[in-house]
């Protein structure tokens, strides 16, 4: 799975759940202080991400170490390589 | 002079604290030891409405005077009201719309003696001190005895002309409920009184209950975070428009 499949993937859920502009999201982007995300906004990111993944995010603690929309490119990245059945999704 | 108006200002703010609630304790005691819970939560709010009516209205009036505009067109129908905090004062000012309404509080008002407990009695929300599926609970009690809901999404005052950002908590509350929001629009208060409890100044406020957007509209946004952004965008551009308005007014 490549890094732009992960890259549009990923900011298709900013899009969709949050109303996002695609042109606000750019890998440095501080998914609280930048976008304005509280604890709550995050829960409906994480479910977001895990229904488009087909992949269970809530025991994983590296999901705790996201601050970057770059963060959770490179995680997904990581995963992808982790799970093949991400990138089968995608095909 | 401004420090005499503050003193007279909190003089007769305790004084009618104390007057109004021992003028009206043997109703208050039969309403929350006669009637049932929710009953009795409902008649309880409806004093804590006149109490702070009565403040604004009547106590405050020689201090600054309120201008209130209802334009929601007369919609009574239960549901949330988003406030915007610039002030300690501002809990009273939601008493304008004269609609029976239950506040949201962080958990430490609650913790306060005699004035927590009768909060909590009155069926007050701590919405940092529960969790979603309690405050949901709690909500919904309220809504369903025709009461609506009062929230700060700001999370604490802003002193300021701008507002915070918002949390999305009672946003998602709004969302699994499905009930109209309201925004209620003070302008004015920045400064009245600040943190410390000090006034800078004593000046007319301004305050707008508009909307709401309905429960279809509710329920069309995504999540909690595209209701909450579309409530800031609204009240931010009216209270653009209110401070302009009472800045003109102010020059004249």
């Amino acid at each position: 799975m490549d890094h732009d499949t992960i890259v549009k993937t990923v900011n298709s859920i900013f899009v969709e759940r949050f109303e996002l502009d695609e042109s606000e999201l750019t890998p440095d982007k501080r998914i609280i202080e930048d976008l304005q995300l509280d604890s709550l906004d995050l829960v409906d990111m994480i479910v977001g991400l895990q229904q488009k993944f087909g992949i269970m995010l809530r025991d994983n603690p590296e999901v705790r170490a996201v601050r970057t929309l770059g963060d959770v490119y490179t995680l997904f990245e990581k995963l992808a390589k982790e799970h093949p059945e991400i990138a089968e999704k995608f095909q | 002079m401004l420090f005499l108006r503050t003193v007279a200002f909190y003089f007769v703010t305790v004084l009618w604290w104390v007057v109004y609630w021992l003028a009206v304790l043997i109703p208050v005691l039969a309403v929350m030891f006669l009637l049932p819970a929710q009953r009795s939560r409902h008649y309880l709010r409806i004093f804590l409405l006149y109490f702070g009516l009565s403040m604004v209205r009547i106590v405050w009036r020689p201090f600054f005077k309120v201008r209130f505009e209802d334009r929601t067109g007369g919609c009574r129908e239960p549901g949330i009201l988003i406030a915007n905090h610039r002030s300690a004062i501002d809990g009273f000012l939601v008493s304008l719309p004269r609609r029976n309404m239950v506040q949201t509080v962080n958990g430490w008002p609650l913790r306060i003696p005699v004035l927590g407990w009768f909060a909590l009695s009155a069926g007050y929300l701590n919405i940092t001190g529960w969790d979603s599926e309690t405050l949901l609970e709690h909500a919904k009690d309220a809504l369903d005895s025709g009461d609506g809901i009062v929230a700060y999404p700001e999370g604490t005052r802003s002193e300021s002309r701008n507002m915070n950002p918002f949390h999305s908590g009672i946003f998602q509350v709004a969302l699994e409920l499905k009930v109209p929001v309201y925004m209620f629009c003070i302008a004015g208060n920045e400064y009245m009184p600040d943190r410390k409890f000090r006034f800078r100044e004593f000046r007319d406020l301004a305050v707008r209950l508009i909307g709401p957007l309905e429960k279809e509209q509710v329920s069309q946004c995504a999540t909690a975070y595209v209701l909450k952004n579309k409530v800031f965008r609204i009240m931010s551009g009216e209270l653009v428009s209110m401070d302009a308005e009472l800045d003109h007014e102010k020059n004249i």
